[in-house]
């Protein structure tokens, strides 16, 4: 790949963190509502005190300078404190991240584990009931409403068969000190690490198996699709008439040529997976991002809508930005 | 001179296109060419379509009618269950087969006002697009990619917060996170459909822009089904995520994501609250995506 392709990426990917910032200034004021009569509540406040609030925020001022104040201030990543917890934002989210990105990691190497598993199983076995019912079965799993997923299974897994903890990231009597924000690291520097680790893994399990659904149904069906091409290839006929065992022809050859095209849906799912996260989130209490946006969006809490979705969105687009750059370094096909 | 010539032996074409086109769709739905499972499917999803049509007429209930006696009442296999609430009633006493039924209108009607506005506004622009070309397509193509860069259900919050929860807002919602796929698609497969000798062999016979359009287009709409269907069974299913988390369809109204978001109390006392909503949106959207691939599969085995 030339590195004028990466350099024109990186412009694009600049001019569209710039458009997102926009996007995300204006449409947030478009919300009907004034932010300091929200922010008091109903206990209403006197005029001087509204006004003063007002000015301390900087919403007096005419909204292109709202703008502008708002620029410097990402170039200093001072995203403004929360209306409502006086928390950085900043803080905040990174806060919440740890979370979501715990979830997020477990659900994907659920999904990417089992969906490559399966794909290639069924690959191998196409055209056999085993293949037929593995793409049923992701058929399936990619309709499947999560919501609903996750409320089945607190109803069987938590509440009927009681083996795992209904909500949240760790149970009351688990004493953990933040060290990382990670809990299944920090459990290790607790009083009962063991006690504590197993406590955080039983808590996690639930929520990574709902979240890693839809994943798992796509990349399960593009791996086979995918293995299934690439076993009809020459060379592949080539590696089996060297003598090969079929073990080395499918992980040796199949696999490194059929992983490309899934290695692009994983990283399209970016979008998708911190979806179902805000979904997987509200369902089993879990505090990370999605939890967070969602509650500032109805307590209308500005500074952490805006830098919210800025944020995430930028997070995807440069989680995007890296895939693609890396796909190109993979694929030889595309390194001009 | 050669004009009226030629103009005849395109229209000949095109007629004789259009005709092979409308038998070749309708056989691919017959039984025979289906085979067993996606006819059951197929039937599945016509009868879903039928009960939303009709159903409300049948029943013998309104879906806010409250019988106070009757408050969580099983459905009429389990003990206490009546066979005058087929599937039980829920916490206010509503019959839950009626609540159903009328909920089906609901998804489907948004499902399809959904199609029918990103089509309409999403397949103008992915037209537009590739069409036109140049400047029109980069501001295109960026404001898709950040739409796209968006955790769609964020998007559909930032929307219904902006308009206001309820229904409407909801299905504006939905449609606009089916916008980029649909932008997307259609200018990709129009892209594809203008570069082809045969559209140049039309312009430089001297062809309107109607007539070229209307030629890309007839040859572009396999591709376009496709993902209507898919952001059919797509929008049915964030309608129903958004009336879950309490900013779509507000709760007087059966709508099957407000009925799950209302079952999460009594799961464990009234588990059938929780059974039938979630079965009846899996199935419909199971039953279109099946449909779907198969469709696909069928029309264009190119495309993945």
């Amino acid at each position: 790949m030339k590195s004028s392709g990466v350099l024109n990426k990186l412009g694009s990917l600049v001019f569209t963190l710039w458009l997102l910032s926009l996007v995300s200034f204006f449409l947030i004021r478009m919300i009907p509502g004034d932010p300091v009569r929200l922010m008091v509540g109903d206990r209403g406040i006197t005029e001087e005190s509204y006004q003063e609030i007002k000015k301390n925020l900087g919403l007096d001022k005419h909204i292109l300078f709202q703008y502008k104040d708002y620029v410097v201030k990402l170039a200093k990543f001072d995203l403004g404190t929360s209306f409502i917890t006086r928390v950085s934002v900043w803080e905040e989210f990174k806060e919440k991240l740890k979370a979501t990105a715990e979830l997020s990691f477990f659900a994907m190497f659920i999904a990417i584990s089992l969906g490559l598993l399966l794909g290639i199983y069924a690959a191998v076995k196409r055209g056999t009931l085993v293949d037929k019912t593995l793409m049923t079965g992701s058929v399936v799993g990619f309709s499947m409403p999560i919501f609903w997923w996750g409320l089945i299974l607190i109803l069987y897994v938590s509440v009927r068969w009681g083996l795992t903890p209904v909500s949240g990231r760790l149970s009351a009597i688990t004493d953990i000190d933040s060290v990382t924000g990670f809990m299944l690291i920090d459990a290790w520097f607790s009083e009962e690490p063991w006690l504590a680790f197993k406590d955080a893994v039983m808590h996690l399990i639930l929520p990574s198996i709902v979240l890693a659904t839809v994943p798992l149904a796509s990349i399960a069906r593009m791996t086979r699709s995918s293995f299934v091409d690439v076993l009809s290839e020459d060379y592949i006929r080539t590696a089996y008439s060297k003598g090969l065992s079929k073990s080395k022809v499918y992980f040796k050859h199949a696999l490194r040529n059929a992983l490309l095209p899934v290695v692009t849906v994983i990283g399209l799912m970016m979008g998708a997976l911190l979806t179902g996260a805000i979904l997987t989130e509200t369902i089993f209490s879990w505090p990370g991002l999605g939890r967070w946006l969602l509650s500032a969006v109805e307590s209308r809490d500005f500074p952490v809508i805006q830098a919210g979705i800025f944020l995430i969105g930028s997070l995807v687009m440069i989680l995007n930005f890296l895939i693609d750059i890396v796909y190109k370094w993979v694929n030889p096909r595309l390194r001009v | 001179m050669g004009q009226p010539k030629a103009e005849g032996i395109k229209m000949a074409a095109i007629t004789m296109d259009q005709e092979q086109n409308k038998r070749s769709i309708l056989n691919l739905f017959s039984p025979q060419q289906m085979g067993v499972t996606t006819t059951f499917l197929f039937s599945v999803f016509t009868l879903f379509c039928l009960i939303a049509l009709f159903g409300p007429f049948l029943m013998p209930y309104s879906p806010s009618e409250v019988f106070t006696e009757q408050v969580l009442t099983p459905p009429f296999w389990q003990a206490g269950g009546t066979m005058a609430h087929i599937l039980g009633t829920d916490d206010l006493g509503r019959d839950m087969l009626t609540r159903l039924v009328y909920g089906a209108r609901v998804s489907m009607g948004v499902g399809l006002l959904a199609v029918f506005i990103a089509l309409t506004i999403g397949g103008s622009l992915g037209f537009l697009s590739s069409y036109v070309g140049g400047k029109t397509d980069q501001v295109i193509m960026r404001a898709t990619d950040i739409l796209m860069s968006l955790p769609s259900i964020l998007l559909a919050i930032i929307v219904v917060t902006i308009l206001g929860s309820g229904l409407m807002p909801g299905v504006i919602a939905v449609s606009i996170l089916s916008m980029p796929a649909m932008i997307r698609l259609v200018r990709i497969t129009v892209w594809d459909e203008k570069e082809k000798l045969y559209i140049m062999a039309s312009k430089s016979l001297g062809s309107e822009h109607k007539t070229v359009i209307k030629n890309i287009l007839m040859n572009c709409k396999g591709p376009i089904l496709i993902q209507c269907m898919l952001t059919f069974s797509e929008a049915i299913l964030n309608i129903a995520a958004l009336g879950f988390l309490g900013l779509g369809a507000q709760p007087p109204q059966s709508e099957w994501g407000t009925m799950l978001a209302d079952s999460k109390d009594f799961i464990e006392t009234a588990p059938w609250l929780l059974y039938f909503p979630g079965i009846c949106i899996l199935l419909v959207v199971l039953s279109f995506n099946l449909l779907g691939d198969y469709l696909r599969d069928k029309l264009d085995p190119k495309l993945l």
